[in-house]
């Protein structure tokens, strides 16, 4: 327990705080994120992308190993992951656009051919002779511990600029959910917004994919934006609770998995958030159960009352 | 109409076609979904400062008319010209109020938020909507006369009121021409008032607008022109001159009663 709160008051030394701070801001950004890829119907889109990482993860691993003679170069790593990532990207495009399926469907597809192969290439990558590939590993689950000083740092300060593009495109966005007939008759391309949305997701997925981990990176995206819709009918609001949120479960996650290090950072993240989103889904006033169950009750009480007091009249 | 452009501007009729007081003049307009033409080289000129109604049965492409001179869908044939020049979406002088259908209505966002949409041109790329946007975007929605409902979520309104609120957004734009697509659908007698109401208004002021129009009982009521469709242009002209019941009978291919009075009524 006090390792617990020595992370949670970032005294658990520098490297755990940085990764902390990374996780909270990495966090807030996917709550912003979230929140149109939410309005947008696209909440799947994140999980096809993030699962289409690992073969290029994979490779990215080869080609370093074989050309630099280490494959643990990380710049190279997110590279070969955010390129196969847009490549999923792309086939998802292309076949729900050309092809006879729906989004969702092809959405499955992608999800499914990608990381198949990724698995099949890291099992193979395992039984080689190169040095490293252990490492490889940490990336389906996240791991804070794993990562270094100057990653920690980069990831808070990328997830940061993230959050800073978001914020000043928030209209545009905003357009982009509601109407995109209307912002494109009047000059809002919502084929190049719905690009800048997707390249803003690629990138919260590439930023986190050490902390988070590609596998569960879909909750990181999603369940701050969920949890928060239950609780307002305001974009704005909504937006700040989605922020809220996504940087509570980053850094209570975080410190937890700091705290307790043989637990996955990016699974304690996503617990966190779960725990969040099932009291917003109880506890909401307006949408959530509670709420409802109580309204009903008060509508049945209404409609008894009625009918024993004066039959016939109107209410 | 697959003529390149400068030999069609060769010709006497792209010099009217330039008259920058013709707020829209489309020629040989064609769309296909796949190979199924929906509109077959349909010509129409907007008269300026005038009602214009366009109907025709389902699937005439009466939308798809709307959206081909916009662009939203490709067009196969056929040019389209606002004010004497090619669409620039950004220049602020249409105004297009897609079909109360086309959008989320549970989207979390109120109605004055909405309406502030109609500002986002003049706002611009990355800025914020600020507080006065927001105060011009309630004095659109007192027009539409509901002030009071500003700040309601859109999802709560009824469909006039959801119907009132793009209209008021389409005020905001301050266009000079408005093009509507099933405006009436779906709405109360009462919005449906004030929406004519201020459609008449605007005309008065000058702008012209082109609208979607399901009900042929309150066509020559509502609108000054007529375009009747039904994949190609049957009629287009002055409501007295075209609303016939020939032009109709071809249009919706059964009898079409006229009554007498100038309603026409749709037999059942």
């Amino acid at each position: 327990m006090s390792a617990l709160v020595e992370a949670l008051l970032f005294r658990a030394g520098y490297n755990s705080s940085v990764v902390t701070i990374g996780a909270a801001l990495l966090g807030a950004a996917g709550g912003l994120i979230g929140c149109f890829l939410l309005l947008r119907r696209r909440a799947m889109l994140a999980d096809a992308l993030s699962h289409a990482t690992l073969p290029g993860l994979v490779l990215a691993f080869l080609a370093g190993a074989a050309f630099l003679g280490d494959g643990r170069v990380l710049a190279v790593l997110l590279g070969g992951a955010a390129a196969s990532a847009a490549l999923g990207g792309l086939a998802v495009h292309g076949i729900a656009r050309n092809g006879r399926l729906a989004e969702d469907s092809a959405i499955a597809s992608v999800l499914a051919t990608f990381y198949g192969a990724g698995i099949v290439l890291l099992s193979w990558v395992q039984s080689l002779p190169v040095g490293g590939q252990a490492g490889l590993e940490r990336f389906l689950l996240g791991s804070g511990a794993g990562m270094l000083r100057h990653e920690a740092e980069l990831v808070a300060l990328l997830a940061a600029a993230l959050v800073v593009v978001t914020v000043l495109l928030l209209k545009e966005l905003r357009l982009l959910c509601f109407d995109p007939a209307f912002g494109e008759a009047h000059g809002w391309p919502s084929a190049r917004l719905d690009l800048l949305l997707v390249g803003l997701l690629l990138a919260h997925l590439v930023i986190g994919l050490q902390i988070v981990g590609l596998v569960l990176a879909i909750a990181v995206v999603i369940v701050p934006a969920a949890t928060a819709r239950l609780w307002t009918e305001r974009l704005a609001s909504m937006l700040v609770l989605a922020v809220a949120v996504g940087g509570l479960g980053g850094y209570l996650g975080a410190a937890l998995s700091a705290a307790l290090p043989r637990l996955p950072t990016g699974a304690t993240i996503v617990l966190v958030l779960v725990v969040l989103f099932l009291a917003s889904l109880l506890l909401a006033p307006g949408r959530g159960a509670l709420a409802v169950a109580m309204r009903r009750a008060a509508l049945r009480r209404r409609l008894a009352a009625e009918a024993a007091g004066a039959p016939g009249t109107a209410p | 109409m697959a003529l390149p452009l400068h030999a069609v501007e060769a010709t006497g009729a792209a010099v009217a076609a330039a008259d920058p007081s013709v707020p829209l003049e489309a020629s040989g307009v064609t769309v296909a979904y796949h190979d199924r033409p929906v509109l077959w080289n349909v010509d129409f000129t907007a008269r300026p400062a005038s009602l214009i109604g366009i109907v025709g049965p389902n699937g005439a492409g009466k939308s798809t008319f709307l959206k081909a001179v916009l662009g939203l869908v490709p067009r196969l044939a056929g040019t389209v010209r606002f004010f004497g020049r090619p669409l620039d979406r950004r220049s602020g002088l249409v105004a297009y109020v897609p079909q109360r259908s086309s959008v989320d209505w549970e989207f979390p966002i109120t109605a004055e938020e909405v309406v502030a949409m109609g500002l986002y041109r003049r706002i611009g790329w990355f800025r914020p909507v600020r507080r006065r946007h927001l105060e011009a975007a309630r004095a659109q929605l007192d027009r539409v006369g509901m002030a009071d409902l500003a700040r309601r979520p859109i999802g709560q309104l009824s469909g006039g009121q959801q119907q009132r609120v793009f209209l008021a957004r389409a005020l905001a734009q301050d266009a000079r021409l408005y093009l509507l697509d099933e405006p009436m659908a779906g709405i109360d007698a009462a919005s449906e008032q004030v929406l004519i109401d201020l459609l008449r208004e605007e005309r008065r002021r000058g702008r012209t607008v082109v609208a979607v129009h399901h009900d042929l009982d309150t066509v020559a009521a509502y609108f000054d022109e007529l375009l009747i469709l039904n994949v190609r242009r049957i009629a287009a002209g002055p409501v007295a001159e075209v609303l016939t019941a020939a032009n109709l009978t071809r249009a919706y291919g059964a009898e079409i009663d006229l009554g007498a009075g100038t309603a026409v009524r749709r037999t059942a």
